[in-house]
């Protein structure tokens, strides 16, 4: 989480979106946990049943999809921080289409 | 146990979403049958508490001879044969559950088996039908899947409701991927993209979609599929949405 949070920061002006995909935590847990990490970034809430997270094969948490401008995925992985390096990567192809 | 499957809708795939959910199937938790299974239950428990106090092997097999549903099931099978047929089908489910301790012989077994089969089967035109199909879905090998395969693909056509025909349609689609082969896989993705273009954002449609994308569509340089996702606040978003920006799509949980 601290990391995502930097994540956020670092790329506020930038076209960089995080997405969180919520399992498992129920809805006090879940509203108590975005205001503890301050979450700002879009998170969506999936409740008992977890359509996205079966849609995306999701075996262990968490798993990240990075994905590019265009929509197609990139990479897939458990560790945030290795993603650094391809998203700025990535980031500057966007930048560079504008 | 009988409980669960009636009381609640567990036993279908996932929960369905609340707009949908079938007011016949909940209105029948307090009636005659619940107050029957919940007379029954208490009797069971009684049983089984009796045989864990139970001495020795003898009086133990003397007591597992008197299980409860014997006692019981001369009262499920009035109400079963009865003019009120969402109790009738109550009942008929518990039997179904319930005839293998019923002290039958394994030859006597499987035919009162499948002629109770047979005969939740032919609810499958009703609101209530729901629970009945993972009750049938239990029963695959007894009743056979061409047979069960049958009953799924009449729900999914005929029933009343449509939250009982999305839940025949999926499992159907599991069954026609454990049958296996080219014609069953063209079926069930026939099923899925009906799911999909009817049910849309609905749980239903998400499952039918994600059912949909294979493994292979996850590969890097694949596009990613696109959902619905919503907020907790109830707000709505899709990952298409964010088509022009670099995403980082995070599964977690704070647990």
């Amino acid at each position: 989480m601290p990391h995502l949070r930097e994540l956020v920061k670092l790329h506020q002006d930038r076209p960089f979106a995080l997405i969180g995909i919520n399992t498992g935590d129920s809805p006090e847990d879940y509203r108590k946990g975005l205001e503890d990490h301050g979450v700002s970034w879009i998170s969506a809430y999936q409740g008992e049943e977890t359509p996205i997270a079966d849609m995306y094969r999701v075996r262990g948490y968490p798993t990240y999809f990075l994905i590019d401008a265009d929509g197609k995925i990139v990479m897939t992985g458990h560790s945030g921080s290795a993603m650094d390096d391809k998203i700025e990567e990535l980031l500057e192809k966007a930048e560079a289409k504008k | 146990m009988i409980l669960p499957l009636l009381l609640t809708l567990s036993g279908v795939a996932f929960e369905p979403p609340a707009a949908l959910a079938s007011p016949l199937v909940m209105a029948s938790r307090a009636d005659a049958v619940g107050e029957l299974l919940a007379e029954f239950e208490a009797a069971q428990d009684a049983w089984r508490q009796r045989l864990r106090d139970a001495e020795g092997i003898k009086e133990k097999k003397a007591i597992r001879a008197e299980h409860p549903v014997k006692a019981f099931w001369p009262r499920f099978e009035a109400l079963s044969e009865g003019k009120d047929r969402a109790q009738a089908f109550g009942a008929l489910l518990w039997m179904l559950e319930s005839v293998r301790d019923k002290g039958l012989r394994l030859s006597e077994l499987d035919p009162e088996r499948k002629a109770l089969a047979e005969r939740v089967a032919g609810h499958h035109a009703e609101a209530w039908f729901l629970p009945g199909i993972s009750a049938l879905a239990g029963e695959r090998k007894t009743v056979g899947e061409e047979w069960l395969l049958g009953v799924l693909r009449q729900t999914a056509e005929v029933n009343e409701s449509a939250e009982v025909q999305a839940a025949a349609m999926f499992e159907a689609v599991g069954l026609l991927r454990r049958i296996g082969g080219e014609e069953s896989e063209a079926e069930a993705k026939q099923l899925l993209a009906r799911l999909v273009a009817d049910y849309g954002e609905t749980p239903w449609g998400m499952r039918a979609r994600g059912e949909l994308v294979s493994p292979e569509d996850l590969l890097p340089g694949k596009v990613a599929p696109d959902f619905m996702g919503e907020t907790i606040d109830g707000h709505q978003f899709k990952l298409s949405d964010y088509r022009g920006k670099v995403v980082v799509l995070d599964f977690y949980g704070f647990w």
